[in-house]
């Protein structure tokens, strides 16, 4: 089931109870499945936001909010390390080019990024460019294999 | 506020992302450009989704209270609840599509573009909050940390916010 999640759009474990709620019971099953999942959690968050919105002008929590700032973007920037790693692991497999590619992939959105060009087109740059030279692999290694 | 766009944007940001954290630099890009939100409004609902149970996704409603209120955090509960369910059409094609070398380069191009994207967007957020020495130590404390993944999420932040209030 997560192998199927992954390609589906959105949040991936609301895609999982979605689709565990459909394979046990149906249509019912995904409004059961949304709702156990996601009625305490979002009410939760939506409680601990108010709350917290009634003390975001304190001097001390815009301190505290300061220091939480780097510390959420040093955490990001480890996700999107983990993140990186299984398709730069595919693309070493295939040799020094397709990691040279794979890297220039990545500078290219951050530039693109920097110089405001909208997000759909960088997705869809980074995505076509590994879709074609995928599928350009797959080929020259049926071909090495024939030969 | 145009609350038919507010519900648009959200809308997009969570149908073209994939993973908890891939609305973000949608949202960052869009609702800033519209002036519906603060670098702070970021960190604020990362922060709140960070600590706050159910999926890590979730920090877009707390997102949507503090730009539009109880209004907002409903629009966004329902931007996040709708791209998911395409999960029933994928699973129908899942069989067909996952062995063709296409479908794995689309995604693994896709998370490159994302990876890459998201670095300058939060370096954004970063400079943004004020380069220090004490903002730039966290930054390499809560990475490292992270890093070695024997501390909580939840007590890195708790630490974090001490120190900015001791601090900074």
């Amino acid at each position: 089931m997560w192998a199927v999640v992954q390609f589906a759009p959105g949040v991936n474990l609301i895609a999982l109870a979605i689709l565990m709620g459909n394979t046990l019971a149906g249509a019912a099953g995904v409004v059961v499945s949304l709702i156990g999942m996601l009625l305490p959690s979002a009410g939760i968050t939506i409680i601990m936001t108010a709350a917290y919105a009634t003390v975001r002008s304190n001097p001390a929590v815009q301190k505290a909010l300061r220091g939480v700032t780097p510390a959420l973007v040093g955490m990001s920037i480890v996700f999107l390390w983990r993140l990186l790693k299984p398709p730069m692991h595919k693309l070493q497999k295939n040799g020094s080019g397709p990691v040279l590619l794979g890297m220039a992939l990545v500078l290219c959105a951050m530039a693109l990024t920097a110089f405001n060009v909208p997000i759909l087109i960088i997705y869809f740059v980074g995505a076509f460019v590994l879709g074609v030279a995928y599928t350009v692999w797959a080929r020259q290694n049926k071909t090495e294999a024939h030969v | 506020m145009d609350w038919l766009t507010y519900f648009a944007l959200m809308l997009k940001a969570c149908l073209l992302s994939t993973g908890g954290r891939g609305p973000f630099p949608y949202l960052y890009a869009d609702f800033l450009s519209h002036g519906w939100a603060t670098d702070a409004n970021f960190a604020e609902a990362l922060s709140v989704g960070e600590i706050s149970p159910g999926p890590s996704g979730l920090w877009v409603i707390s997102f949507g209270y503090l730009t539009g209120g109880l209004t907002g955090a409903l629009l966004a509960l329902v931007a996040v609840t709708l791209p998911p369910l395409g999960v029933l059409l994928v699973s129908r094609i899942h069989q067909k599509l996952k062995d063709l070398p296409a479908t794995q380069g689309v995604l693994d191009g896709l998370v490159l573009a994302i990876v890459g994207t998201a670095v300058v967007v939060l370096a954004n957020l970063f400079v943004k909050n004020g380069l220090d020495p004490v903002t730039v130590g966290i930054f390499a404390v809560s990475a490292v940390l992270m890093y070695l993944g024997r501390i909580p999420s939840i007590f890195i932040l708790l630490g974090a916010a001490i120190a900015g209030v001791l601090f900074l």
